[in-house]
């Protein structure tokens, strides 16, 4: 953590958490590269992601902000009645990234605020806007009998997470199974436990052969 | 098709708003070398400022402050793209913003919109949604720097 950092967690009073990463430092860019790359954030704005990336890569960084509206994202698509709403809110969800194709996609607990059913919507969506070679990272659960407190995620460290706590804990508890079979266009690649129960995973798409 | 992006660049046509400006606004000098934009000021189309300029009302069209910062007060609504200086947001932005330092955005500021700017910056609790370019400090130029000397700490640069 920078100084300049840590000095604003002082002052914001902001209750952190730092989480080990088994996984994040091998499939963040990094200089030098012969291009810029795109990387996507499913989360909150996050101050130490922002400096991080602004450190170590050139490209362009996309934050939806989409956790927050997760829970409504997965009520519409469960809702066969609610065409309409459901268009609008992914239009509006989506927008800033429209047109894109990633090479790095940061889930972070996304995937656990989808029912098993609308995993498989994730799916589509990833295939659609990862590029080729693209990466997704996110969590899962390594036991579904334990529960797991909402976190904000960012990137501290090419190794090293920093987790505000949120009110709340997820709603799914998908374990890795359940992800291999409906996330079916792509493979987990790595997955790593950590410290609180969440599986660190980092999914590719699956190779023809 | 959702994932059509809609075309939101379409810059308003100055219209006419009370209860002030319209079409392209210069704004004049003041003392201090700031302008501000009260709090019950409402203007649609091209503002142009050569000095900084605080809004703590509403845009909506474009801001083009060249050499100068353009702070988004508490209570500012600012609907345009902007282009500065430096920007900081303790209101709402919504807009692409060209930046030639840096942009802030405060723990109560929101924004939407894409960023080009050397340094940006978020205060924890700061509402972002949109892109950021990281052209400027691109380590592929200058080959594997990993420390960031450009990223402050939040609110250390604002000259308050």
């Amino acid at each position: 953590m920078s100084p300049n950092h840590a000095a604003a967690k002082r002052q914001t009073g902001v209750s952190t958490e730092l989480f080990k990463s088994g996984l994040m430092g091998g499939i963040l860019p990094s200089a030098p590269q012969t291009r810029a790359q795109k990387v996507l954030d499913f989360g909150a704005a996050h101050a130490a992601t922002i400096a991080h990336l602004q450190a170590t890569f050139w490209g362009r960084l996309t934050v939806l902000d989409l956790i927050s509206q997760a829970d409504l994202i997965n009520a519409l698509l469960s809702d066969e009645e609610a065409v309409d709403q459901r268009a609008y809110l992914l239009e509006e969800s989506f927008e800033p990234c429209f047109g894109q194709a990633y090479d790095v996609v940061l889930l972070w607990d996304f995937a656990l605020y989808l029912s098993d059913e609308n995993l498989g919507w994730l799916n589509d969506w990833l295939d659609t806007m990862l590029s080729f070679q693209g990466v997704a990272h996110g969590f899962v659960c390594h036991n579904a009998t334990r529960s797991i407190a909402a976190k904000r995620w960012g990137i501290l460290a090419q190794d090293q997470l920093e987790a505000e706590s949120e009110s709340g804990q997820v709603p799914y508890r998908h374990l890795r199974g359940v992800l291999s079979r409906t996330l079916s266009d792509f493979e987990i690649e790595k997955s790593v436990l950590m410290k609180d129960g969440r599986l660190e995973f980092v999914i590719r798409r699956k190779t023809t052969r | 098709m959702f994932f059509d992006k809609r075309s939101q660049k379409n810059a308003p046509a100055p219209v006419v708003s009370e209860p002030v400006a319209s079409g392209v606004a210069s704004i004049p000098s003041s003392r201090g070398g700031v302008a501000v934009i009260g709090a019950t000021v409402k203007i649609k189309g091209e503002v142009h400022s050569e000095e900084d300029l605080t809004v703590e009302g509403q845009i909506e069209g474009s801001v083009i402050l060249k050499n100068n910062e353009l702070v988004v007060g508490a209570s500012g609504r600012v609907h345009a793209d902007v282009t500065a200086k430096a920007v900081k947001v303790d209101g709402e932005l919504h807009g692409d913003v060209e930046a030639t330092e840096r942009v802030l955005i405060t723990v109560n500021g929101s924004m939407r919109g894409n960023i080009q700017a050397p340094r940006v910056i978020l205060e924890d609790g700061s509402k972002f949604k949109g892109s950021i370019d990281m052209n400027e400090a691109a380590p592929a130029k200058t080959f594997g720097v990993v420390s960031n000397p450009k990223v402050a700490a939040s609110g250390d640069s604002t000259g308050e």
